[in-house]
């Protein structure tokens, strides 16, 4: 009959007779449950009546006699499971799985209804004695009587090993019946994967390991490092999916450690270090993707990106060494400092594109700059002089974006720098030129990169490069209010003159080598002097004849031409109105300009390609006549420095002699009208480096002494180490002290009872008030 | 209340369709219900009716408890309430057991005790039948 589609069935109530003490009962049971057993086991269960069979397991258990019950069950199924291990070790190998499958199939099947008849005995006898479930139980007997069967547990480890290894080397197998048989392993391990993991998962590693230590061995003797990385890639994603297609996910890490130890961690070395396709030439040739495949792959084992990093952080290291001791580079700031732009670069976008921005490696890579860049004590210097050269003339035609950009990256390398006080020193000279020069092309972005500066280093490292700025703004308006002074005397002046008036401190000072002036530009300079004074009493003015320049008339024979010179050549060139002849003694004399600077101005004018003098021989003519005076004051000085860039150009080996005699070159000839005199260049002289570098470790001491009694005052006792740490902590920004040197400070603040030593301990310091 | 008026539909259709076999103590009743509201309240009836056994093939199963307690038992089923008393609570007891209603068991449980209280039944009866169906909170009493 079927069963109605409503699901209505019916009920049978057929009057129970008790339940009877009979002694034959339990046996009797026994028999009729173990008919039905077998022939559930022989997949014929159909025509079974459940109740039936339930009742009589009910009965049993209800009655006391569950423990027969139990154990009869289990000898049966221990019978059973005997006769089925026999078939499935006797069938032939390619049915093996097949059998030992289905046999588990149906193993499981019939435990599945025998727990369902027994399921009182399940939920009372069982529990009561802590046994194992009826369908545990079934699992157990399995595991020992077919599973574990001496005569299928190698066979089937074995056949499963290597189903596996034909599909890695690109056979196709029945993954459904692997999946199943690793299912029944798991099964079989009951609340565990003990079964799964001792049968068949341990003995896999091993095997994968063995069969890809051999398979890197082929592969790294024949292969590239990118070929290589390229077919690990595909061995560790079949692996992966192997997982996923039959084998336990709990099995993934395992498995996947194994291959990445196999295939990657035993060679990283080597990949590293391959010859023309390792990590070296890869940097070398811009290979972003093999980059990538390598960190990818390397970033799944330990280690593997230290050295990863290691590697390419001393490649960095030994680029930019060359870079910064190449002398041919060196030469030139634009260059050197193009090449050092270039390789951040470079390596900005390896970080980007290969590396995804990892941490360490940003990290491990600026250090490297940060070593390199401070090799060279040039650098600061060459900073400076980078963006002075940008400022001047490179950033014409460019967007203010892409000027920012620019400054930017400088800053970038600006912020390796440790040296950032001699960088400062550099800096403010080059500005002063730039700004006393008119040189610089933009206003705003000279502020710009002041802005940033002072973002990078705070307000006190900006400051006096600030306060140059508001002097050029305030000279502006005293120029303005001269003019309108001398229109109100109605007195006109013999010539133009434009005065930038100078805080002292703010600028690099420099000594006050005086020169005479020719009467009509004193007598201009005289008049400003008496404005100033009438509107800032108590000021002292000091003339910076060696900053200024001027543009003087001169006539040829042939043509007139307008000269743009420094102040000393203008001095020396009116010389020539009253005569034609001059020794460089009478020069020398008469305008009372230093001998260096003289000479090198002479050399100027009489430089092959404007040659405005003439040496040794003797000529006349022709009238200067001066129009505009740039003259640059400040009220102190000290020790100078001057260095400048731009175009020097080699003048024929001839120097000045000091017996030269000089002469106005009448056959000057040029297509300008306006000539503009070569300004006085030369690199700055060993003399005046070591003068710089002098300047800066004076400036330094104080800087030290200063930090010290800083940090005294507010400690008023404190350790020696950690003073020098903490001193060395707080002037990081600008550089980094050597420990020696604050050690002499501490000393030298002692000796003038600043500090004194603790008598209890030599080692800690008291602040004296 | 439309589940109980849907068995007193069914209990026309029961007194309708009783059978009688020619055994006279051999009398047979038929009871119609769902076999899902048999499945959902009994885990023994719901192995019973998966199983691929006869009866999952079946319309009829059999029961062998008397046609009275198996009524009270079917009305439990559909409707959670249950009527009994001092004589026939022990029977209840015994048929929630094989079919594994352990609220009913419970219940019967506690009831049995009430009723021993009032001294309508045998306590040596209550402890036997609650040692023999496994009721743990009677015994330890």
């Amino acid at each position: 009959m079927m069963a109605k589609p409503n699901g209505k069935i019916q009920f049978k109530n057929l009057q129970s007779h008790g339940v009877l003490a009979d002694p034959d009962f339990p046996k009797r049971t026994w028999k009729l449950l173990k008919t039905a057993m077998r022939q559930i086991h022989q997949q014929n269960a159909s025509n079974l009546s459940f109740e039936e069979l339930y009742r009589n397991g009910y009965n049993m258990v209800l009655q006391k006699h569950g423990d027969l019950l139990y154990n009869n069950l289990k000898k049966m199924v221990d019978k059973h499971l005997k006769a089925v291990a026999k078939t499935v070790s006797e069938s032939i190998d390619e049915k093996f799985l097949l059998e030992l499958n289905s046999s588990w199939i149906n193993h499981k099947t019939s435990m599945l209804m025998i727990r369902d008849i027994l399921m009182y005995m399940d939920r009372n006898y069982v529990k009561q004695n802590n046994l194992s479930s009826v369908f545990d139980l079934g699992l157990y007997l399995f595991r020992d009587n077919v599973a574990h069967c001496s005569t299928i547990k190698d066979r089937l480890l074995n056949t499963l090993l290597s189903m596996v290894q034909k599909e890695r080397e690109g056979e196709v197998i029945d993954r459904i019946l692997i999946k199943n048989i690793v299912q029944m392993l798991i099964d079989l391990g009951v609340n565990s994967k003990n079964v799964y993991i001792e049968d068949f998962e341990k003995p896999l590693l091993l095997k994968t390991s063995s069969h890809y230590q051999a398979q890197s061995q082929t592969l790294i003797q024949t292969c590239s490092c990118p070929d290589y990385m390229k077919k690990v890639e595909i061995c560790l994603k079949e692996e992966l999916e192997r997982v996923s297609h039959y084998l336990d996910s709990s099995s993934e890490p395992k498995l996947k450690e194994v291959c990445e130890k196999q295939l990657i961690s035993n060679h990283m070395r080597t990949l590293i270090d391959m010859e023309n396709s390792g990590l070296i030439s890869m940097l070398k040739d811009d290979k972003i993707e093999d980059l990538k495949r390598m960190y990818n792959l390397f970033s799944r084992v330990s280690d593997g990106l230290n050295l990863m990093k290691d590697v390419i952080s001393s490649y960095v290291k030994e680029i930019g060494r060359g870079i910064v001791m190449d002398e041919e580079k060196t030469k030139e700031s634009g260059t050197y400092f193009q090449s050092l732009l270039d390789l951040k670069d470079k390596y900005d976008n390896l970080l980007q594109n290969a590396l995804y921005n990892d941490k360490q490696f940003i990290h491990s890579i600026q250090q490297a700059f940060e070593y390199f860049i401070n090799l060279n004590p040039k650098s600061p210097e060459y900073i400076s002089l980078f963006i002075d050269e940008k400022l001047k003339k490179g950033l014409k035609g460019v967007s203010e974006e892409e000027v920012d950009i620019i400054l930017d990256k400088i800053l970038m390398l600006f912020r390796l720098i440790q040296e950032k006080d001699v960088f400062e020193k550099y800096y403010k000279q080059h500005l002063a030129k730039r700004l006393l020069l008119g040189r610089s092309i933009s206003d705003d972005a000279e502020r710009n990169m002041i802005a940033k500066l002072k973002t990078e280093c705070g307000y006190q490292f900006t400051s006096k490069l600030e306060g140059m700025f508001t002097d050029m703004r305030l000279s502006q308006d005293t120029m303005s209010g001269f003019k309108t002074y001398i229109q109100n005397l109605k007195k006109a002046l013999p010539i133009d003159l434009n005065v930038h008036v100078l805080t002292t401190g703010f600028w690099p000072t420099q000594n006050t080598a005086n020169c005479n002036l020719p009467r009509e530009i004193l007598l201009c300079c005289e008049a400003f002097k008496s404005y100033y004074l009438s509107n800032h009493n108590g000021r002292l003015l000091l003339w910076q004849t060696n900053m200024g320049t001027a543009e003087i008339k001169a006539n040829f024979p042939s043509k007139s031409h307008e000269l743009q010179v420094s102040s000393y050549q203008m001095v020396i060139l009116l010389l020539f109105n009253d005569q034609s002849k001059l020794t460089f003694k009478e020069i020398a004399d008469q305008t009372g300009i230093p001998t260096i600077d003289l000479k090198r101005n002479l050399l100027a004018l009489t430089n092959p390609k404007n040659k405005i003098l003439d040496r040794e021989l003797p000529s006349t003519t022709s009238s200067t006549t001066t129009t505009t005076t740039t003259a640059t004051s400040s009220s102190t000085s000290t020790s100078p420095s001057s260095s400048s860039s731009s175009i020097s150009t080699p003048t024929p080996s001839k120097s000045i002699d000091e017996s030269d005699v000089f002469a106005f070159n009448t056959k000057f000839k040029s297509k300008l009208f306006r000539v503009k005199v070569m300004a006085v260049v030369q690199k700055e002289t060993p003399v005046e480096e070591k003068e710089t570098r002098d300047k800066v470790d004076e400036d330094r001491k104080h800087q030290i002494e200063a930090s010290i009694v800083r940090i005294m005052k507010a400690r008023k006792t404190l350790e020696h180490s950690n003073l020098v740490s903490e001193v060395i902590k707080q002037l990081q920004s600008r550089f980094v002290p050597n420990p020696v040197i604050v050690k002499k400070r501490i000393e030298s603040l002692i000796e003038r009872e600043y500090l004194e030593r603790s008598k209890q301990d030599r080692k800690i310091y008291n602040y004296m008030a | 209340e439309e589940i109980i008026e849907l068995i007193n539909q069914r209990n026309n259709c029961l007194n309708n369709s009783n059978k009688i076999k020619n055994d006279e103590t051999n009398r047979i009743d038929y009871f119609y219900t769902h076999k899902f509201v048999l499945s959902a309240r009994s885990p023994v009836f719901m192995k019973m009716l998966s199983c691929q056994m006869m009866e999952s093939n079946s319309v009829i199963i059999t029961s062998h408890f008397p046609r009275s307690i198996f009524y009270i038992l079917l009305k439990f089923l559909y409707s959670g309430k249950v009527e009994m008393n001092a004589t026939n609570v022990l029977e209840v007891l015994a048929i929630a057991d094989y079919y594994q209603l352990e609220d009913l068991k419970d219940f019967c449980g506690k009831y049995s005790l009430q009723t021993c209280i009032d001294g309508e039944l045998d306590i040596c009866r209550v402890l036997y039948a609650s040692e023999q169906y496994g009721l743990e909170k009677i015994k330890q009493l």
